[in-house]
């Protein structure tokens, strides 16, 4: 057994790492045909994702590696993982069956049937679920969510609304979905929605990047639902609430952050594989992006244990997220050009980085909103800049 | 001119691809652009490849596939050095225009393009509604567009005071790289919707695409990060 979390830490990246290996030479064929992704069950780190992100009491089958065993439901762990995975392929990555962001909100806000019910679902079949906040018109400001739950004819809960850029929405089996029951922050409820049930209709959104995870848009008609598909309800409306669930996002965002590292990554090596004896100028820049890149995982690596230690550090995954989403679109864009005129069209795997990276602009928040998290946590106190990181 | 170039376009051509990049988009103003210099054969950049309209005749083996683009009618040529393509005469040579003359007009097809991208933000941002007042009354929000329109408006400002035909090739190079830091400034502010292939997010990436088969990296001056 290794006795230190960085022995453990190292040993996981290196295991996925070979694993998302497998995945890049899938890359570009998903890309062009999204349609593909849920053919790639075959390769470890997709077929490991349907069953890890599951807490241990509910998941006997965790991954396991020389001994080691990894649930990936820590911040820290997620973004090794993340990271790895994005390295092999985001698109794929963000395509891939499993609990995903839906686990993260059962986790804190399910009861105890519900998390046996979504974790069992995930254990018995790869399965794909879905996160839907985001709305045609509001986006992800949950203020403005227009979606309603309200009390149907036959005495259960009525679902109505849109939502759009939902990731998996067309092959989900189920996922969480977010609407008001009344007015105000305290009204905001999460349910857990079975995609077979009436009224529920999910159509792909075609995108620039990320196209393997076939953003979709969802319109919710009268889907009946019970007490018993709604999240929190054992808990206080603060804790069930925006307030509740805002926690929850936090102790992702440094997994997304911990992706923009691993996509940055991807372009910085990809270069460094193929551009043969770069000029001195051209070595200078690498060693910059390299530079950067290393800065940016520190940040990243310190703001998921930061979280993992009080899920109230929160701020300081707003700060890794920004930088982390700016490295991944100025390396992307970059790396083609080592190539010279026509860079993207002699390397399209380059192109597609590129537009991959656009995702981390609005993904998990856009980088408006984690600047004024990060400005907020400034003029509170709550970050500061001359204490060490994390 | 260079020895051997033809005459530029006019001001009032250059006016008009801008003019049908904004209102229209790359496709339209390509295919405006090629009409303009009478030519139904890729121009090509330094690497040999190009960025075409539809209509202009090319060899089918050359295509590349480029999902970014798909649907806009735009095919992305590959370049003499693709194993597989013959060998040719990288460059625009030999056409009704030279290269810096080509470089000029694709200046100014972009800047159109960015104006585009900047129209689509305006009405975005008016119309979408949070906290209960539209995204454009939001400081965060007009500082971004004013540093945009600014960075417009310095490459208008080159333009509009060299005659046509009198902007050498290193200078619409720069000029480009300012089109892109406007296009990479705007595009953020457009949310998901940037993002989506009918948005506006497709044709800042067709005009990326433009400036990387027509660019090379010192010509453009960018830097990294």
């Amino acid at each position: 057994m290794l006795t230190t979390s960085e022995e453990r830490l190292a040993l996981l990246r290196h295991q996925v790492r070979e694993w998302a290996a497998e995945v890049r030479p899938f890359a570009l064929e998903v890309d062009r045909d999204p349609s593909l992704a849920t053919g790639l069950l075959h390769l470890p780190t997709v077929a490991l994702a349907a069953r890890v992100q599951i807490p241990p009491p509910y998941n006997d089958r965790p991954l396991s590696i020389k001994g080691e065993v990894f649930h990936i439901t820590g911040a820290l762990e997620r973004a090794v993982w993340c990271e790895e995975v994005a390295w092999g392929d985001l698109g794929i990555g963000l395509a891939s069956p499993g609990a995903s962001m839906c686990g993260v909100l059962v986790e804190a806000l399910g009861s105890e049937a519900q998390k046996r019910r979504f974790y069992g679902d995930l254990l018995e079949r790869p399965t794909w679920t879905m996160f839907a906040l985001t709305e045609p018109h509001t986006g992800s400001d949950p203020a403005s969510l227009a979606s309603t739950f309200s009390r149907s004819d036959t005495g259960g809960i009525r679902l109505d609304g849109t939502k759009r850029f939902v990731s998996n929405a067309v092959r989900a089996r189920f996922g969480a979905v977010f609407a008001r029951t009344g007015p105000g922050p305290y009204h905001i409820r999460a349910a857990l929605v079975d995609t077979s049930l009436p009224g529920y209709r999910a159509e792909p959104i075609p995108t620039i990047g990320v196209r393997a995870a076939q953003l979709g848009s969802v319109t919710l008609e009268s889907v009946e639902l019970s007490e018993e598909h709604m999240l929190g309800s054992g808990l206080s409306s603060l804790r069930r609430g925006l307030w509740g669930w805002s926690r929850v996002l936090d102790r992702l965002r440094p997994t997304v952050a911990a992706m923009a590292v691993g996509l940055a990554r991807a372009a910085y090596e990809y270069v460094c594989e193929h551009r043969a004896e770069p000029s001195r100028e051209d070595a200078a820049r690498l060693a910059r992006m390299a530079h950067e890149i290393d800065a940016v995982r520190h940040l990243t690596l310190s703001a998921a244990a930061a979280v993992d230690r009080n899920q109230e550090n929160g701020h300081l995954a707003s700060v890794a997220k920004l930088r982390a989403a700016r490295l991944a679109v100025s390396v992307t864009r970059a790396a083609p050009a080592f190539f010279g005129a026509g860079g993207r069209i002699e390397h399209p795997l380059l192109d597609k980085y590129a537009r991959d990276a656009l995702a981390f602009e609005f993904m998990e928040g856009s980088q408006n909103v984690q600047r004024l998290a990060v400005a907020g946590a400034l003029t509170r106190g709550t970050l500061d800049p001359g204490a060490p990181v994390g | 001119m260079t020895s051997g170039e033809r005459p530029a376009l006019t001001r009032s051509v250059q006016q008009a691809v801008h003019d049908t990049a904004r209102r229209e988009g790359p496709t339209a103003a390509l295919s405006a652009l090629y009409e303009a210099i009478g030519r139904d054969t890729p121009v090509r950049g330094p690497g040999g490849h190009a960025l075409v309209p539809e209509g202009v005749r090319h060899d089918a083996a050359d295509t590349a596939v480029l999902p970014g683009i798909d649907g806009l009618g735009l095919l992305p040529l590959r370049g003499p050095t693709a194993p597989d393509a013959p060998a040719r005469e990288p460059g625009p040579e030999g056409g009704p225009i030279g290269p810096a003359a080509w470089a000029e007009a694709l200046t100014w097809l972009r800047l159109g393009l960015s104006v585009k991208i900047l129209d689509e933000a305006l009405g975005y941002l008016r119309d979408r509604v949070t906290g209960g007042s539209p995204l454009l009354t939001r400081q965060l929000i007009k500082g971004a567009l004013a540093d945009a329109v600014a960075l417009q408006l310095q490459v208008r400002s080159v333009l509009d005071a060299h005659a046509p035909g009198d902007v050498p090739r290193p200078l619409s190079a720069g000029l480009n790289a300012m089109v892109t830091q406007a296009d990479r400034m705007l595009l953020p502010l457009l949310g998901a919707s940037g993002f989506t292939t009918e948005g506006p997010g497709r044709v800042a990436h067709a005009s990326e695409l433009l400036v990387d088969t027509y660019f090379t990296i010192a010509q453009e001056g960018t830097d990294l990060c």
